[in-house]
């Protein structure tokens, strides 16, 4: 069903569209992980009714051919479904198909069915609806839990062979005709498996738990799932675009276009797999052959990504995007929500530091009433450290979280899109209060590290300043180049001017850098720019302490450090520094990458 | 007619996987076979009636086969009543 809002004539689901799609998170559980951005295709399941029908006595012998010829044809449907279960998933789950195939097979259903055609008329839809509906009331009082578990495989059989005996359309789920997210109030593993592979993005649904043949499959097709949504066929308008998190089993119903925009990065993101030789180097320090020292840490956005971050060998979290946490609950969480989830991360890092930044997102979708109109532009706006300070309250919460979890644990705190000193010592004053609120509330207080994030052209002008009152900076360099460029990516006719290795950029990194330096502040890059291989030896030789980058790329950072001759690099830098424009330090940088990084990693 | 004693060994007894096993095991014959447990007989080549004999470990079944291969069919009943399968 398309939405058409151009022809006011329709009615129904096309009302439903057109009415104003509202904004909601729904929350459900993690079924399998992973993002999918798409429309919704509602389905909605029709268990057919069966009116009792009898038939003429002369159509008895046909009406038995008919039934037998219902099941031949269900028969058949259900091995091709096996055979696709099995190439698709495997053949554990197909053996769900092997259960329907023998109550389809039974031959006491078989000759009760019959017995009733020949005996009392019986239609056969109506006779076979009876003798299901006894065997189904024979399984429901059943103390044994397989035994009632065995009533989805019964009612499948049932709505199938009603269906065709009926000349009902069974199932309808091949009108997937295009990339969608399936919604829906109960799926079982037949209805899965008949659709077009590449057409289902996801999959949410009213009821499953996390061990259904639901989230098994959707974990075999390697899509994301949420399941146990109440309400979700009624809360999702068919057609609404979603944004589907199965990390955290969130659903986004007409997401925002920042909420949008963060998930789509998140689903884009490049997830570098790991050659095998590379798992050597996880216990190994990332050092320079010359014996320089860089630290090497890992970018989150989710507490889920913590295992990844360890598996990968990082030495802590550089960026902890709390962002997510934000989005997921549709509303700003409570300090006791922030402090359980920066607590689990902590510990589970625990020595390792984690590095957390503060609330990073325009203010208007939480503090709704707090300004005039839209914003023309959320980028200057009013949004980040700028929303903290105005809205104290939750900024503090958030800071009481941060101290209470960094109670025997390593954690490290950042603000973002600082711009005046101003600004700092502001932040600084309440997280001040926030230790003091804490001390009267009787709450132990755990030590932090504070640092802000460099990621305005202000904030480097002003460095020096900024320096004298913190113990780290952190370089966002997407944000830097966005604002030191006068570029928003997004936009098709400009986004070729967004170039990270602008002089602008680097000479911007190395002066802060210097600033940091002589002020003994640890300088680190947590920016996109970390990750690229060909950017290590620059960024190396600029002489930053800390890099913080993607966990899949950890492995591979590392590997790359560890043939670097700090000299050299050194060398490279200065030389990089004189150049006047990208693409000669593009040059440059991938020269020196090809000529002197033996090992490719790709 | 042949007729077989067998103890169910699997812990979790007689359910949807066994069953399964069982009847597809009969269904390869073209004996009659009903199995029995107290006063309860059900048709060995019906899943529903297999798993409605609930059948819990330690219970004790009698197998009944008879006409066309009831011996290889008993037998091969006992090895389908005999396996543990990776319940999980």
């Amino acid at each position: 069903m398309a939405l058409n809002p151009d022809n006011p004539g329709q009615s129904g689901a096309s009302a439903a569209a057109r009415a104003h799609l509202t904004r909601r998170v729904l929350r459900g559980f993690p079924g399998a992980p992973g993002i999918a951005v798409g429309q919704a295709f509602v389905f909605v399941v029709k268990t057919p009714h069966v009116p009792s029908r009898s038939i003429d006595r002369t159509r008895v012998e046909a009406e038995k051919e008919r039934f037998g010829e219902a099941l031949e044809l269900t028969r058949s449907e259900l091995l091709a479904l096996k055979k696709r279960a099995s190439e698709m998933v495997g053949d554990n789950l197909a053996r769900i198909f092997d259960a329907q195939i023998l109550i389809l097979s039974d031959p006491e259903i078989h000759s009760s069915v019959m017995a009733a055609i020949e005996n009392k008329n019986s239609a056969a839809e109506s006779a076979f609806d009876r003798v299901v509906q006894r065997t189904l009331a024979k399984l429901a009082s059943s103390p044994d839990a397989y035994l009632r578990g065995m009533r989805q495989g019964i009612e499948a059989v049932r709505t199938r062979v009603v269906s065709r005996l009926l000349g009902l359309p069974t199932l309808g789920l091949t009108d997937l005709t295009r990339p969608a997210v399936l919604v829906a109030s109960l799926l079982t593993p037949g209805d899965i498996v008949g659709l077009k592979k590449q057409n289902l993005l996801a999959i949410v649904s009213e009821v499953g738990g996390q061990t259904s043949h639901t989230t098994l499959l959707a974990k075999s097709l390697n899509i994301p799932a949420v399941v146990g949504v109440s309400g979700a066929v009624a809360k999702i308008p068919n057609g609404a675009p979603l944004v589907v998190d199965g990390y955290s089993g969130s659903v986004y119903v007409a997401p925002d276009a920042e909420t949008l925009e963060l998930y789509d990065r998140k689903r884009q993101e490049v997830i570098v797999p790991w050659p095998k030789k590379l798992v050597a180097l996880r216990d190994l320090p990332a050092e320079t052959s010359d014996g320089r020292r860089i630290e090497l840490l890992a970018n989150i956005d989710m507490a889920e990504e913590t295992a990844d971050v360890l598996a990968a060998g990082a030495e802590g979290v550089g960026l902890y995007r709390t962002e997510y946490l934000f989005l997921r609950q549709g509303r700003f969480p409570t300090e006791n929500e922030q402090y359980k989830t920066y607590r689990q991360v902590a510990r589970a890092l625990a020595p390792r530091p984690l590095i957390i930044r503060t609330f990073d997102l325009g203010g208007d979708k939480y503090f709704a009433g707090t300004g005039d109109s839209a914003e023309q532009n959320p980028a200057l706006g009013w949004r980040a450290i700028r929303v903290s300070l105005q809205q104290r309250g939750p900024f503090k919460a958030q800071l009481r979280a941060l101290l209470r979890a960094a109670v025997g644990a390593n954690i490290r705190v950042m603000f973002p899109m600082i711009v005046a000193t101003e600004e700092l010592s502001a932040a600084l004053l309440l997280l001040d209060q926030a230790r003091r609120e804490l001390a009267a509330r009787g709450d132990p207080v755990g030590k932090v590290q504070v640092g802000v994030m460099i990621e305005t052209p202000a904030s480097v002008w002003i460095a020096e300043s900024l320096a004298g009152m913190v113990e780290f900076f952190s370089v966002g360099t997407n944000d830097l180049t966005q604002y030191t460029m006068a570029v928003d990516r997004g936009n098709p006719r400009v986004a070729h001017l967004f170039r990270h290795y602008h002089p602008a950029i680097i000479r911007a990194i190395s002066r802060t850098l210097d600033c940091a330096h002589r002020n003994n502040v640890r300088f680190a890059v947590c920016g996109e720019i970390a990750s690229e291989p060909q950017a290590l030896p620059l960024l190396v030789g600029l002489g930053v302490d800390q890099l913080s980058v993607h966990p899949s790329s950890v492995p591979r950072s590392k590997a790359i450090i560890r043939e670097l001759s700090y000299t050299q690099a050194r060398k490279l830098a200065h030389e990089v520094l004189q150049l006047e424009s990208a693409a000669d330090v593009e040059k440059k940088v991938n020269v020196y990458y090809r000529d002197h990084c033996r090992h490719r990693w790709r | 007619m042949v007729e077989k004693k067998v103890t169910v060994t699997n812990p979790l007894g007689i359910h949807a996987r066994p069953a399964a096993l069982i009847v597809q095991t009969a269904d390869k014959y073209k004996a009659e076979v009903r199995l029995v447990r107290d006063d309860l007989e059900v048709n060995g080549k019906s899943i529903m009636g297999v798993m409605m004999l609930a059948a819990e470990m330690g219970a004790v079944i009698t197998i009944r086969v008879w006409g066309d291969g009831e011996l290889e069919c008993a037998r091969a009943l006992e090895r389908a009543f005999a396996v543990r399968f990776d319940d999980d």
